[in-house]
């Protein structure tokens, strides 16, 4: 799961149920606000927490995140309905990731859909989309319920998130699975999650036990918190796009881009041949070569900012809309939105400073924009059969 | 699955047929009619046992019957008259340019031609008759212009000519389009009967009150009607409204239309987001690549496929709540012949009573908030009058319609008397006496014509502004964007009487996809 | 004598002499016709938007800006509800108040603002010239049509759909059409829902004793060189095919190449029916009425820099409306109120009737009125406020937009159908400062 976008105007951001830990965790105290939610920016530093992330493991605080639990008898159809996810096909545990899209196929925003129980689903999104259940629940036996207020979610992440869970006496009981239970007296949810890269596991309890929970992961889980900026990099070496960042939602006030999955390179979480799901005929009317992607770059440059003008053949194609220095291929990593030819692979990036002319850039592959080339491959196949 | 075998054609599929019309009013039977003439394999679909719709004739007392549904023809589409040959097929005008006579509250009376630009060039008035011919001259210009707009037609050729509109009838379009009726005709007209009489066709049959936005252009969409080649005209058919549709089901049936009455369809197939065909009620399956639907929105596509795979921006344009007025159709059957020279003057012209314009906005704002106005405008015919065939020598009909009347589900028998009350005394007001006169009455609410159609009452109320019926339209053809779907029903249509252009246009629709997919028969 | 302008404004408001100042700095040559008599009753708080504040200069002038802390709608039994301009402040407000619907709150408000068909319709109503952009509407995609079947519709339509608690509608309703006077059933008034969602109230404060918003702002007129004429409108005519002549009541003319009402008020003084715009709510008069205390009493809801709504249901909105055009002051009043800055309460309302009907037929506003409005205004805020009508010390009642029916206007409808496309009338809006800059901007500039 990712987050959106920073708030614009910090309009006297919440507290989180484990913000008073946070705040006492933080060292650096920086802050921001995401969905209206205080969240971290830095606890330590980012070079820190990104390392611990990649080969230890990190805990994050979720809560900023809009969750939803979804009851009745049609409920994965109403959740097919509103995201690209097939939910009628998930099994009790098991999760799926999709896209919300508007009737003429543009991306509202990334969902994520768990089944708890045979009637109980679990909705995730960046942002909320209160109206749109509200009007997806209309003629559909289902009902959603927003449960951001009552809940706190802590995210484990790194190679070592089990053995913390162990530590922490949380290990839930499928490796793999989501499931509920009552763990030491708490009622708990957890299922498996990926942040990037990143497998993890993420709990999701009764907000009054946030800062047991958390205590104990950190005192004897040994785990330590991940701010926002350092997850940023790990979002996109593993080429989530952003919303509100990278792409725009198609709802937003006053937008006149639109972007479907493809141009967003997620194709694949929002095949033609899936289950219905909103937005589908309005994809089929959409041209199947998109006019623009949204691509993973790696610069050979530590200064590129978002903005930035991309070349491709010496003709400006776009511009950066997110990057980070990744520690990892001692190189910036970026989101880039370009224009056609999309297949290009190299390309330059503008230098800020004056008169440094450009530098180069290549498409980096990263976990996401495989599934995307594999799923374009795929279609391909079909296509020419 | 063990119930349906039972029945007759359970679990049959029937293939070969290149399109299915669902619904066999004038617009479905429009459409099926120019399917069939493409030459496609077409099958027509009713679901109750009459064709036609609303629109059929029953018995008001014995010897006496009566047209349900419509009385006159003002809007029907020119095109389709001679698409599909109807004046072959039986279309006869009666009376093809009626003139009105106009009734008001202080006993005055005004006489308009049928010939609307020749009434306002002899309208004998010094201040009003100039002003009138100005008024025809900008209306009619301007309704003519419009006259793609309400066909819900390809929005791309609307913009073309739009964009192409002079400056000045861009600018009076906007004014038109916009501005209640009341301020257009107070900037056109001085006061007097003429702009009271304008004032009430303008609110006639519309849930947008003259005083209010938007209702002007009620006004503009009548006059964009033409009937034998004359704007703005009402027409009484040779045996009534009927006589269209009869003709319309003589069309569709000279193009070897096959029309199955008492066959209900459960739901539409999809498959690939293309309609494949639909699941009758009985069981068992037709199989086509285009349907039309001719139903009502909620009913197509929140039933016959369903909330649960329909776009939520679709779903909610098309469900969204539509105003609470109707309008109630009341048909008498009066002893002898009339006595009253007055009357009798009057008897083969269409008869209209206009309350005043306090009196009128009132009555909207009564009939919006549930009461029964105690003015109502009155549009009455004598039929046997204006077509001398059915005439009977002891008896004679009055067909009315009044406006606005509360919208009701299901109105019990003191609403009714309450209803039947208003409606005869506004009747009265033009035609007194004739309470005594009447011998039979049938009075027809929203909710009796939708009961007769098997339709729910709502389809049948009053429609909203003409620009949200317009916006709604282009929303409802698009059949939330399922391939192979056309849709003619009520939201796709636009002004209230006999139209058949979205028939047409799905009809022009299907056709013109099916030849560019190559999917032709 | 005939003076020449490009522009001719007339009104006395903020919005006139905003859009005066900004034309006349663009290089536009400027009149501004203004009635003798002046009250300073107007509002202490409108649309102040960044745009007009920059291109004025006004914090040259010593103003400051201050936010409208809250809506609030004093309900019957004490019941009140209360919004800010903040999404999430008002969201945590209805939260507390356990109302469901803060949920939507976010999603309502975004939805209501972008409602970019009804923008459209504003601007197509306002000007007549440019009627093609207007008349598009016609021609959109299948979500613009959509979203135009909803401008279209009713304000009380929008509202059921979204929302589920009734004091929450009522109070949308109130602060949306409380400016329009219109009832909410008709069509079109949905668009007041997206005008009101995206104006932004603000308070303007001048410097301590300092000349307040509406001084301030002719002052600016008049350093950027816009003239003034201090007399009554007596007629206005066309010439050629492009100016406009404006006599005044000593004989003088003006001869302009386009005239802006930038209230209907101003039009309707001058014998002029406003445009043709849905939320023009024609028929009605706007009562403003200014309350001096005996003594202090603490603010409604301890909150003084609030605005606030006296209002029953939603239903009464329309209620009033019909009394309005029936010719009658509603029984039941809608009022709006606010605390001026030295105590005073202003009271509006946009429900009284522009003329009176009676067993003789339409006659002007009395004196007699005038006071029976006064009254009713007061027993409304009693309804609420307690022991509030023993401690009303001084009123002063103006009544704009009230029509003399034995006078008949000059020409209704937009200046074309009398031939006159260059006359520009503005209806009641939230945001009134705004849409005549922009409208003036446009003018200019040839559209």
């Amino acid at each position: 799961m990712i987050f959106p976008a920073e708030d614009m105007i910090v309009d006297s951001p919440r507290a989180t149920p484990l913000y008073a830990a946070a705040a006492s965790a933080s060292e650096a105290n920086i802050w921001t606000s995401v969905n209206g939610w205080s969240l971290a920016r830095v606890f330590t530093s980012v070079e820190k927490e990104y390392h611990a992330a990649k080969n230890s493991a990190a805990i994050a605080d979720l809560g900023a995140l809009s969750r939803w639990a979804v009851r009745g008898h049609e409920a994965a159809q109403f959740l097919s309905r509103i995201t690209t996810a097939p939910a009628p096909r998930l099994g009790i545990g098991e999760s799926a990731r999709g896209l919300i899209l508007d009737g003429d196929g543009g991306v509202l925003d990334l969902a994520e859909v768990s089944r708890l129980s045979d009637g109980l689903f679990l909705l995730t999104t960046p942002t909320a989309h209160a109206r749109r259940l509200q009007l997806g629940a209309r003629g559909v036996d289902a009902l959603g319920e927003d449960i951001c207020e009552a809940v706190a979610a802590i995210g484990v992440f790194g190679p070592r998130a089990s053995d913390v869970l162990s530590a922490a006496g949380m290990k839930m009981p499928g490796e793999d699975v989501a499931a509920s239970a009552v763990v030491r007296g708490v009622e708990t949810a957890a299922r498996p999650i990926q942040f990037g890269a990143l497998a993890g596991v993420e709990l999701i309890f009764p907000a009054a036990d946030a800062l047991t929970i958390w205590e104990r992961l950190v005192r004897r889980g040994k785990a330590g918190p991940i701010g926002l900026d350092a997850m940023e990099i790990l979002r996109i070496e593993s080429g989530a796009p952003r919303p509100g960042v990278d792409f725009v939602a198609a709802d937003h006030p006053g937008t006149a881009t639109r972007r479907t999955p493809a141009e967003i390179g997620l194709p694949h979480l929002a095949p033609l041949d899936r289950g219905w799901y909103n937005g589908r005929r309005g994809l089929r009317y959409v041209a199947t070569q998109p006019e623009r992607r949204l691509v993973t770059l790696s610069i050979d440059d530590e200064r590129s900012m978002p903005g930035a003008a991309v070349f491709a053949g010496g003709k400006p194609v776009g511009r950066i809309t997110s990057c980070a220095w990744s520690p990892a291929i001692k190189r910036v990593v970026a989101f880039a939105d370009v224009a056609r030819p999309v297949g290009a692979k190299e390309y330059e990036i503008a230098v800020p400073a004056p008169g440094e002319g450009r530098v180069a850039a290549k498409l980096y592959e990263t976990p996401e924009s495989a599934l995307a080339k594999a799923f374009r491959q795929a279609q391909d196949a079909a296509a020419k059969s | 699955m063990s119930d349906a075998q039972h029945k007759p054609g359970a679990g049959r599929i029937e293939g070969g047929i290149d399109a299915i019309v669902i619904g066999a009013d004038a617009e479905g039977l429009t459409a099926a009619a120019y399917l069939g003439r493409a030459g496609y394999n077409t099958i027509l679909l009713e679901a109750g046992v009459d064709i036609g719709g609303p629109v059929c004739a029953r018995e008001l007392c014995p010897g006496q019957n009566y047209i349900d549904g419509e009385h006159l023809i003002s809007i029907l589409d020119p095109a389709v008259i001679a698409d599909l040959d109807l004046y072959r097929h039986g279309v006869s005008y009666a009376a093809r340019c009626l003139d009105t006579a106009y009734f008001f509250e202080d006993g005055e009376t005004l006489q308009l031609g049928g010939d609307l630009q020749m009434a306002a060039a002899a309208f004998d008035d010094e201040e009003a008759g100039p002003a009138f011919q100005k008024f025809i001259t900008d209306v009619f210009e301007a309704a003519a212009f419009c006259r793609p707009g309400f066909e819900a037609g390809p929005a791309s050729d609307i913009e073309k000519a739009m964009r192409a509109a002079p400056r000045a009838l861009a600018a009076r379009l906007n004014f038109f389009s916009l501005a209640p009726a009341q301020e257009v005709l107070d900037a056109y007209l001085p006061d007097g009967p003429l702009k009271a009489a304008l004032l009430c066709e303008a609110g006639f049959r519309s849930a947008a009150a003259p005083h209010e936005p938007f209702s002007f252009m009620t006004l503009v969409r009548r006059w964009a009607g033409e009937i034998a080649g004359l704007q703005g005209a009402c027409a009484y058919p040779q045996g009534g409204a009927i006589a269209v549709v009869t003709a319309l089901r003589r069309a569709a049936q000279a193009a070897k239309v096959d029309i199955r009455a008492a066959t209900g369809v459960a739901s539409i197939l999809i498959e690939q987001d293309h309609a494949a065909g639909v699941e009758l009620e009985g069981g068992g399956q037709i199989r086509a690549p285009i349907i039309v639907a001719a139903g009502a929105a909620r009913r197509v596509f929140m039933e016959m496929i369903g909330a649960a795979v329909i776009d939520i921006e679709f779903q909610r344009a098309i469900t969204a709540a539509r105003p609470k007025l109707a309008s109630g159709h009341m048909h008498l059957a009066l002893k002898g012949v009339a006595r009253d020279e007055k009357t009798r003057a009057h008897m083969n012209r269409r008869l209209v009573y206009a309350p005043p314009r306090e009196a009128l906005r009132r009555a909207f704002a009564d009939a919006r908030a549930g009461r029964v106005p105690s003015d109502l405008m009155i549009e009455a015919v004598f039929p046997d009058a204006l077509d001398e065939e059915t005439g009977g020598e002891k008896m004679q009909l009055l067909s009315a319609i009044a406006h606005p009347l509360p919208f009701d589900e299901a109105p019990d028998a003191a609403r009714r008397g309450e209803v039947e009350k208003a409606i005869l005394a506004n009747i009265e007001k033009f035609a007194p006496d004739i309470e005594d006169r009447i011998k039979a009455r049938a009075l027809r609410l929203a909710s009796d014509i939708a009961t007769s159609t098997g339709a729910p009452a709502q389809d049948y109320a009053a429609p909203p502004s003409i620009i949200e019926q317009v916006a709604l339209a282009r929303v409802a053809s698009s059949a939330g964007y399922v391939g192979g779907l056309y849709f003619c029903g009520r939201e796709a249509r636009i002004g209230a009487g006999l139209s058949c252009a979205a028939g047409r246009v799905a009809a022009k629709a299907a056709l013109f996809e099916a030849k560019r997919g190559g999917r032709a028969a | 004598m005939t003076a020449t302008f490009d522009l001719t404004v007339i009104g006395a408001d903020e919005a006139s002499f905003s859009a005066a100042a900004v034309a006349a700095r663009t290089g536009a040559s400027v009149a501004i016709i203004r009635p003798r008599k002046r009250k300073n009753m107007a509002a202490s708080y409108c649309d102040m938007p960044n745009f007009v504040w920059r291109r004025l200069d006004l914090h040259e002038y010593g103003l400051s800006l201050e936010r409208i802390s809250a809506r609030v709608t004093l309900g019957p039994d004490g019941a009140t509800v209360t919004t800010h301009e903040g999404v999430r402040e008002t969201q945590a407000a209805l939260a507390q108040e356990g109302k469901a619907d803060h949920l939507l709150w976010a999603d309502f408000v975004d939805e209501m603002t972008a409602l970019e068909a009804g923008r459209r319709l504003r601007e197509a109503a306002s000007m007549p010239k440019n009627g093609a952009a207007g008349f598009s509407l016609f021609s959109g995609s299948v979500r613009d049509c959509a979203a135009l079947a909803q401008a279209t519709g009713s304000c009380a339509a929008a509202l059921d759909d979204y929302l589920e608690d009734d004091a929450l509608k009522t109070h949308i309703a109130a602060h949306a059409l409380g400016p329009t006077g219109l009832g909410g059933g008709e069509p079109g008034s949905a668009l007041a829902l997206s005008e009101f969602f995206d104006a932004h109230a603000w308070r303007v404060r001048p410097d301590e004793d300092g000349p307040s918003l509406l001084s301030t702002l002719e002052t600016a007129c008049k350093d950027s060189g816009v003239e003034f004429f201090t007399k009554d409108l007596a007629e206005i005519a066309r010439e050629g095919a492009r100016h406009v002549v404006v006599s005044l009541a000593d004989g003088e003319t003006i001869k302009t190449r386009y005239v802006l009402f930038a209230s209907p008020g101003a039009a309707l003084k001058a014998g002029m029916r406003a445009s043709a715009c849905p939320l023009a709510g024609h028929g009605a008069a706007t009562a403003v009425l200014r309350i001096a205390l005996k003594r202090p009493m603490p603010p409604a809801a301890q909150d003084d820099k609030a605005v606030f709504q006296v209002l029953d249901g939603a239903g009464d909105l329309q209620i009033a409306r019909e009394a309005a055009l029936d010719g009658r002051l509603p029984d039941n009043l809608p009022v709006e109120f606010e605390y001026a800055a030295n105590g005073d309460i202003i009271v509006r309302t946009a429900y009284c009737p522009a003329a009176f009907r009676d067993d003789e037929g339409w006659r002007e506003w009395t004196g007699q009125d005038r006071q029976a409005a006064a009254r009713r205004m007061i027993d409304q805020l009693a309804r609420r406020i307690p022991e509030f009508s023993a401690n009303v010390r001084k009123t002063k009642i103006e009544v704009i937009g009230a029509v003399s029916p034995d006078r008949p206007p000059v020409f209704t409808g937009p200046g074309f159908a009398a031939g006159m496309e260059n006359i520009i009338i503005q209806p009641n809006r939230h945001n009134a400062v705004a849409a005549a800059v922009q409208l003036v901007d446009r003018m200019l500039a040839g559209e």
